[in-house]
């Protein structure tokens, strides 16, 4: 199965996001022992380490003892630092105004690998094996106009192209299981494409009745973090998700 | 001279009733140093502002931001509440290995998750991780300064005509 790298960027007046997810449940090379986290992850858990950031720094904890995590490094990486996503062997951090890869080949010591910024202030770029996905979100201090959902070629990290822009109206969080997007558009709702054919993401379906902000597929099921709590649905059909429950205030 | 302190005086005090009352403003909840960092297991309840969410084995978690993290057990993919880790400042969270990480304001803390009746707190990293603890309210209207010799803000709760001197 071919896997992406999902890259969320949101550009709003008071974050930058960017995040990653996919549909197995953790880096740990398929075992259940590390959680799953959804895009708006300051904190994430690699192999034996625990990588967190706060605004400027990010911190590597070892593992090894479980109950007493270790601090091992700790680099200043930038400013108005968001998220942070690792995957196969780098971690991707979101900033305001740039996307950080820093190399895990030493994983208690991240190395940064490289740094994109772009054009257009606060688009991400995420390298992956061959594409990545990106939500904008518009209104922002980065002076964002745009809500959209960007697809760029990222098979040569060195020149990322974008081959698909697909216009949203507030999007927030997303993830992917297979060849399904799933991206929370806000009060717009979910929206669900299909990205078997990454240059035309295809809109398969919809979900509203919240306001949805993130999600994660997470075996058959897909978490949504709405406003004001969460609600499953039961995505056995990846392409057509069926409300299964609402936890809500 | 006298003249001039009685009218001093008298200002002052009047400083002191003059805040306004508000129809509506937000009341800080403060808890005090010691207490904000009692880690307990308390029984379910429901979210309130819906923060970020968490998958681990067959459980769901969601950050209740700033108080802690709804626990809930997957039960043929329904989710049933289970109970409330009381974590003062938590705004993150990632599992591993039966321990879970989250940051109690600025500290990380180690909690041992193995028998979540019985959660045991393994370890503190202090004053690790600085997102910053906002002293605004959640949302914009009239509100009661933050007053740190109260102690730590916990919470927000919005209140009716109370007498509130800062905006937000």
């Amino acid at each position: 199965m071919k896997r992406y790298i999902l890259w969320i960027f949101a550009i709003s007046a008071s974050s930058f996001l960017f995040s990653c997810s996919k549909d197995s449940s953790s880096a740990d090379s398929g075992s259940e022992q590390t959680g799953t986290g959804g895009s708006l992850a300051r904190f994430t858990i690699y192999g034996e380490y625990l990588y967190t950031v706060d605004h400027q720094v990010l911190k590597t904890y070892s593992l090894a003892d479980p109950e007493e995590p270790a601090l091992i490094s700790a680099v200043n990486i930038g400013w108005a630092i968001e998220t942070i996503y690792p995957y196969e062997g780098s971690l991707f951090i979101g900033s305001r105004d740039a996307m950080y890869i820093y190399n895990l080949t030493d994983p208690g010591r991240p190395k940064q690998a490289g740094m994109v910024s772009h054009v257009r202030a606060c688009d991400p770029v995420v390298a992956d094996d061959d594409y990545a996905y990106v939500t904008v979100r518009a209104g922002t201090s980065c002076g964002g106009i745009e809500s959209a959902l960007l697809v760029y070629d990222a098979i040569n990290p060195n020149r990322i192209k974008q081959i698909a822009s697909i216009p949203l109206e507030e999007p927030y969080g997303l993830g992917i299981k297979g060849n399904t997007l799933y991206i929370c558009d806000g009060n717009a709702g979910l929206k669900i494409f299909d990205v078997s054919n990454p240059k035309s993401p295809a809109v398969l379906t919809s979900r509203d009745g919240y306001m949805f902000k993130d999600c994660i597929p997470y075996h058959d099921i897909l978490v949504c973090m709405v406003s004001r709590g969460l609600v499953i649905y039961d995505i056995s059909n990846p392409n057509n998700p069926v409300f299964v429950a609402e936890i809500i205030s | 001279m006298p003249l001039v302190l009685c009218v001093a005086i008298i200002i002052s005090c009047t400083k002191e009733f003059d805040v306004p009352i508000r129809e509506e403003a937000w009341v800080p909840v403060y808890v005090q140093l010691e207490d904000s960092k009692a880690i307990k297991a308390l029984e379910a309840r429901q979210p309130n502002a819906g923060g970020k969410i968490y998958a681990w084995q067959e459980y769901l978690f969601q950050l209740e931001p700033n108080q802690g993290i709804h626990v809930y057990v997957l039960e043929d993919k329904v989710p049933k509440p289970l109970q409330f880790i009381q974590v003062y400042g938590a705004q993150e969270i990632a599992i591993r290995n039966n321990i879970l990480y989250t940051n109690n304001f600025n500290d990380i803390v180690s909690l041992d998750i193995a028998n979540l009746r019985d959660i045991k707190v393994k370890s503190r990293v202090s004053q690790v991780f600085d997102i910053g603890q906002s002293s605004l309210p959640p949302e914009n209207g009239y509100f009661q300064c933050v007053d740190p010799e109260k102690g730590i803000v916990v919470s927000w709760e919005l209140k009716t005509n109370v007498a509130a001197k800062c905006r937000y």
